[in-house]
């Protein structure tokens, strides 16, 4: 088992587990994991999965997870 | 030809006449209206080397064909004159109900020209033009001006007017309307300033002709479309500070003077934050969908006070990350208070950041300010904020912007921006189309004039690599182009960016209210004619590729850690492409054949 943090943005905040509302939260994943292991515990789509970025790097589904990583996972947004 | 109302008003501020005369159909046609026909109808009156903030300047306040038509989010205007800011052409626009009031009163566009002996704001109630003595209130904040314009003219009338800081000539003030919509970049406000003109109060009770109404029925299939897609919903429920997050983990949020692209404490200013804990509620502008303003206060027991709208994410990057306040109140009373002294909030912060790095350099001493400075001292940063807008001290010299700022203690260098405008919140070395953009800009740093987010960072309709130039320069060009017409229809870019289709529906609009059928080529070809003349008359000024630069920061120092680490924004290879495919010279200029072309003479 593995933990990471999870961090979600915009409308996929409706999707952390936690009551309380939080800036991040830990996930713990049975090893090996990959992100999309991970956004399957959050039920987060592949589509509303926009950005992906770990340990401030950008990511994809695939990419493997190890113990303490930072996940951020993000909607498709525009700017202003 | 409908979509237009006809009319355009010419008030002379030096001798008090108001004349009506009837709006030029041929220039119409050509350049469209809002933003492309008033630089047309500059490049053709103004007398070039006027100062910006001489009585020989002139100001247009103009609408577009499709404002007020039930075209998607239709409630835009603008303000064009030539900056004191940047010296080049400038096109500053605002939504909200405003527009909505001048176009109904019956006119496509207000040229001021001259300046008062004495404070006057213009009162329009439809067809009824006066001038009216503004001396009693001279001096205060927008808030106020807008509420005792009101009072005196008529409950239904719609302000815009200037606060202290246009007043003082700082050459970032705006021009505030319906509270808190700002017409903020280039320092218009300091124009009105010049003028001793403190607002425009219009009432106006006439209804807009297009040729097939029925076509904007489509409106409201597509205002849903977009109100119940996933983005949409997001900016209905968080407005543009969500992107405070998408910047930031894309490491594009412009942090610490653009020295960095992360800023540590981004989740304490981001969209969530500000709904946990400031906001009153969402609110549009006229025809808007999106929903995407936000009314907010300050909570009880916040060491300050106040209510306003905002911050915007612009805000929070220039009153945030940029200068590293990180306390969301702190943010917020920043920005309220350049909306009540109405100042721009973007080149305020590209200014508090060019002295904050000065100070930290010892270019810039307490002694000089009068107090410290330090990075990420949002107290200092409020108290600078307030001197610049009432013109008090060292404020009167930062008040003159960041590049002047910059260069008068001896750092050309730390100042974030291009042709004297400081950049928007998204940064060139993670995505290096915004550069190019930021530095071919008609009025420089302006993220407005053509934003490259959606294939850069979204990837949509297909994914571009933000880090490399290559095929930048024919995309930039496009979104250009594009984002040319809609500011001239007066079109708000919002929901037309969204939109897959976004520009085959503005040329659906807009051949639905003018009665001609034009495609989405015919668009484009307008938008290219009007970015055209803006070079053109920026030329005219001695402008060229000695202007289109970025800072050295962007193209020489190395991204830091994170996505994009390492990258540096190659634009003197964007440039050269560029050029080519604009049909311009190897100096940046238009070429005979090109002008030729789009039939400008």
């Amino acid at each position: 088992m593995i933990t990471v943090s999870i961090k979600l943005s915009g409308r996929l905040t409706r999707h952390y587990k936690s009551v309380n509302k939080q800036k991040t939260e830990w996930a713990t994943i049975e090893s090996p994991a990959t992100v999309s292991d991970l956004l399957d515990t959050y039920g987060i789509s592949e589509k509303e999965a926009h950005i992906i970025v770990v340990n401030r790097y950008k990511a994809q589904l695939n990419t493997i997870l190890h113990q303490g990583d930072d996940v951020w996972v993000l909607p498709l947004a525009h700017g202003g | 030809m409908k979509g237009w109302m006809g009319t355009v008003l010419r008030v002379d501020l030096t001798d008090g006449s108001i004349v009506k005369e009837p709006l030029n159909m041929d220039l119409a046609r050509d350049y469209v209206g809002g933003r492309g026909l008033a630089v047309r109808m500059l490049y053709d009156e103004l007398p070039m080397t006027c100062d910006p903030l001489g009585p020989e300047n002139m100001l247009v306040f103009i609408n577009g064909p499709l404002t007020m038509t039930g075209a998607l989010s239709s409630g835009r205007y603008m303000i064009v004159t030539k900056s004191p800011l940047t010296g080049t052409i400038c096109s500053s626009n605002s939504g909200g109900y405003f527009p909505q009031a001048f176009k109904c009163a019956g006119y496509d566009a207000i040229v001021i020209s001259g300046c008062s002996n004495k404070p006057v704001y213009l009162w329009i109630n439809d067809d009824q033009v006066e001038l009216r003595d503004a001396s009693a209130i001279w001096g205060t904040d927008t808030v106020v001006a807008q509420r005792a314009i009101k009072s005196e003219t008529h409950k239904e009338a719609k302000v815009a007017c200037i606060g202290p800081a246009g007043e003082n000539l700082v050459r970032f003030a705006a021009v505030m309307n319906d509270d808190s919509r700002a017409a903020a970049r280039s320092g218009v406000g300091a124009v009105m300033g010049s003028k001793n003109l403190k607002a425009l109060a219009i009432r106006g009770s006439q209804g807009v002709r297009v040729t097939n109404p029925e076509a904007y029925l489509k409106s409201l299939t597509i205002s849903n479309h977009v109100k119940e897609s996933e983005l949409g919903m997001a900016f209905g429920e968080f407005g543009t500070p969500l992107f405070v997050d998408v910047m930031n983990a894309n490491n594009c949020m412009p942090t610490k003077n653009f020295q960095e692209g992360f800023f540590e404490a981004g989740d304490e200013i981001n969209g969530a934050e500000i709904i946990d804990r400031t906001l009153v509620r969402s609110k549009s502008c006229y025809g808007c969908a999106l929903n995407c303003g936000r009314n907010t206060r300050l909570p009880e027991g916040s060491k300050y006070e106040g209510r306003g709208d905002g911050p915007e994410y612009e805000t929070l990057f220039s009153l945030g990350s940029n200068i590293l306040v990180g306390d969301l109140e702190e943010v917020t009373r920043m920005n309220y208070i350049c909306n009540e002294l109405g100042m721009d909030t973007m080149d305020a912060g590209a200014t508090l950041a060019a002295a904050m790095e000065l100070f930290e350099t010892d270019r810039l001493t307490a002694n000089e300010i009068g107090f410290s400075l330090e990075w990420g001292d949002g107290p200092a940063a409020i108290r600078l904020l307030e001197m610049i807008g009432r013109g008090e001290g060292f404020g009167k010299i930062a008040g003159l912007g960041g590049r002047h700022l910059a260069e008068k203690f001896g750092a050309p260098e730390v100042f974030m921006g291009s042709k004297g405008q400081g950049f928007a919140g998204y940064h060139p070395r993670g995505m290096v189309g915004i550069g190019l953009l930021y530095a071919t800009s008609p009025e420089g740093g302006n993220h407005t004039t053509g934003n490259t987010i959606q294939r850069e960072l979204n990837g949509i309709p297909e994914p571009m690599d933000p880090f490399s130039g290559e095929g930048k320069p024919e995309y930039v060009i496009q979104r250009q182009n594009e984002t040319a017409f809609v500011e001239s229809a007066g079109l708000c870019v919002f929901p037309y960016m969204l939109l897959e289709d976004g520009i085959s529906l503005v040329a659906e609009f807009y051949s639905a209210a003018v009665g001609e059928t034009y495609t989405t080529r015919d668009i484009m070809q307008l938008g290219e004619r009007v970015f055209n003349i803006e070079r053109e008359f920026n030329r005219k000024l001695g402008f060229s590729r000695k202007d289109d630069t970025l800072p050295k920061r962007l193209t020489e120092e190395p991204h830091p850690e994170g996505i994009g680490e390492g990258n540096v924004v190659p634009l003197k290879e964007m440039l050269e492409e560029y050029y080519r495919l604009r049909g311009w010279s190897n100096e940046g200029l238009p070429t005979p054949e090109k002008l030729s072309e789009l039939g400008i003479r």
